[in-house]
């Protein structure tokens, strides 16, 4: 069907189309801004003052010098082994935790949710929680278990999960209970299945969490064993002496570190994209 | 009653084995590292240093709130974390809603994906490099944003060392960064909205300005005004993460807010205070609880939905 415009839709509809096509490329831009500087020759970048439309004298140099950079390299290996473990591990530990508090014959139930919640409203200052890592043994030359075990579970996105589990037939466990299947099977042929989507959603948090995490690696992490992130911190931070001056120098080096740590995540994206709207409303489901 | 519960239990406990197997490490775990930083939380009342340990440390009582609460700092702190809060909730918070509502407005499918598709995209870089992307582009010999206003006649300079100019890029590196995010919440709600209240402003005769003041806002009034109550609830809450990516020296006077310095006095500083980072932390904690519980009443008394 098509309906007619007034002149004062149609001169809305132009403005509107006008001002979103302007608002794509003000967010687009300075990440294509970077993709060109990355992927421009370093010499003539670094020449150039104009804001670049498109890389010039297209060369792989930054990238592959970059590669090349023994930090850079090994943060990208350590965020990648963080990325794996921690999402396995904080899905591990989220459905261990939410499953039994989402069976209601469980007499555990009420006395841990309410125990858990709680922790949703007030927890430890900074430095409480971190003086309590080190007391556990949790020091950097720990490595990586550091942010596995004392952030196994995350209260708000447990809680998510547990709604979803809630959200199967109720009839569907308990005759599988009744037929003799265990609990563990339950999880199996029948949580996991049936909660797919949600599972989805949080293994997708739990990733860009892990993989943008910086805060807490640059407390419990040694500088050798340091993730992409706190590297890339120290790095590019115009006020670091921490790089021979030949990678100061070139502001395509900086660029080209900016490409490599966020390709992993942004190639994600077409895969995920078509669980935005549920991973926003699962949340807003509790708010 | 107390047999029969010890019953209960011995049976529940027979016929749940496995969940008892799950849960006990949980709860274990959340009492080795979330009770028990909590807990730890009382070295705002000590002399607190972790080699002396609490049995020697000496008690403070409430010095340090006194302290702080009545320093020069306070003040200023006060005043920084209202400004960040308020620019997030007056100018964030809306430019979102009026984005969903001009993306509502598009009826050719292919634009409005790829609109969104676009402003989706900041969300998924980190913080990181987003806020050294700032400073990249701030920086006055190759930073981007001075080569733009070079390119309209402008000068150069240090965008990010001038006070005047922090909390402007503080908070449209936020918009940049969250627009397009926040709009999905938004835009369900907008979907939501009946398709016959359209038609039947339509026969009524009203445009679509006139549908979208009538039929379009109202519809998403409910979830406009229980994200705004929370939004308020959260005013004191304003994380030290981004700042501390993006602050430095020379704009402190208007960058520092109560996070922040809490950083700085306990684990990011050079001389360690942690009973007065406690301390701030506890009053702004206390403060933030009750900001929620009065926004949740607020919320559950206008629109009947409400955080508990």
């Amino acid at each position: 069907m098509r309906i007619k415009r007034t002149p004062g839709e149609w001169i809305f509809d132009t403005c509107n189309y006008a001002f979103l096509a302007f608002l794509g490329i003000v967010c687009l831009y300075p990440l294509w801004y970077v993709f060109c500087a990355a992927f421009s020759d370093p010499i003539s970048l670094a020449a150039t003052d104009d804001p670049l439309l498109l890389p010039i004298n297209f060369s792989f140099e930054s990238v592959i010098y970059v590669m090349q950079n023994d930090r850079i390299w090994s943060g990208f290996i350590q965020s990648t082994r963080l990325l794996v473990y921690g999402t396995l591990w904080n899905m591990f530990c989220t459905i261990i935790c939410a499953y039994p508090l989402s069976r209601r014959d469980f007499m555990l139930r009420r006395p841990v949710m309410l125990m858990i919640t709680f922790t949703m409203f007030i927890g430890g200052t900074l430095s409480a929680v971190y003086l309590n890592m080190q007391e556990l043994g949790f020091t950097p030359e720990r490595g990586l278990i550091n942010l596995l075990i004392p952030f196994s579970i995350g209260t708000y996105n447990m809680v998510i999960m547990r709604t979803a589990i809630e959200g199967m037939p109720e009839s569907l466990v308990e005759a599988a209970r009744i037929d003799g299947a265990g609990h563990l099977r339950v999880i199996w042929n029948l949580v996991l299945p049936l909660t797919k989507a949600t599972i989805a959603v949080l293994a997708m948090f739990f990733a860009v969490a892990h993989w943008n995490n910086w805060f807490w690696p640059t407390y419990l992490l040694n500088r050798k064993d340091q993730v992409l992130a706190v590297v890339l911190n120290q790095l590019l931070d115009p006020s670091s002496f921490e790089l021979d001056p030949s990678f100061m120098k070139l502001e395509g080096m900086k660029h080209a570190a900016v490409v490599i740590s966020s390709a992993p995540i942004l190639c994600m994206y077409p895969f995920v994209q078509k669980y935005f709207t549920k991973g926003v409303m699962i949340g807003a489901v509790k708010q | 009653m107390n047999k029969s519960f010890g019953r209960r239990l011995g049976r529940d406990l027979k016929y749940n084995t496995a969940l008892y197997v799950m849960i006990i490490p949980v709860i274990v775990w959340y009492f080795i590292f979330v009770y028990k930083p909590l807990f730890g939380t009382i070295m705002a009342f000590f002399d607190y240093s972790p080699v002396r340990g609490y049995e020697k440390s000496t008690w403070v009582g409430l010095e340090y709130f006194v302290t702080y609460l009545g320093g020069r700092n306070f003040p200023k702190h006060l005043r920084n974390t209202l400004v960040h809060s308020a620019c997030t909730l007056f100018i964030g918070f809306p430019s979102a809603v009026v984005l969903a509502l001009l993306l509502n407005e598009v009826r050719v499918k292919w634009f409005k994906k790829t609109i969104q598709t676009l402003t989706y995209l900041p969300h998924f870089v980190s913080l990181v490099v987003c806020m050294q992307l700032v400073k990249q582009f701030c920086m006055t010999d190759t930073g981007l944003f001075n080569d733009i206003i070079v390119m309209f006649g402008g000068e150069r300079s240090s965008l990010l060392q001038n006070p005047s100019l922090y909390m402007p890029i503080y908070v449209l590196s936020g918009i940049w960064k969250e627009i397009g995010w926040s709009t999905i919440i938004y835009l369900a709600a907008l979907s939501a909205v009946d398709e016959q209240l359209y038609e039947a402003a339509r026969l009524d005769g009203a445009g679509r300005l006139k549908q979208a003041i009538h039929v379009t806002l109202p519809g998403i009034m409910p979830t406009l005004v229980i994200r705004f109550i929370m939004n308020v609830g959260t005013i004191m809450a304003v994380g030290y993460e981004k700042s501390l990516l993006l602050y430095n020296d020379s704009v402190m006077e208007v960058a520092d807010i109560i996070s922040t310095y809490m950083y700085r006095m306990g684990i990011g500083g050079q001389i360690k205070m942690y009973g007065l980072s406690a301390a701030v932390d506890l009053f702004n904690a206390l403060v933030n609880v009750m900001l929620v519980i009065l926004a949740n009443k607020l919320s559950r008394k206008l629109t009947e939905n409400s955080l508990w």
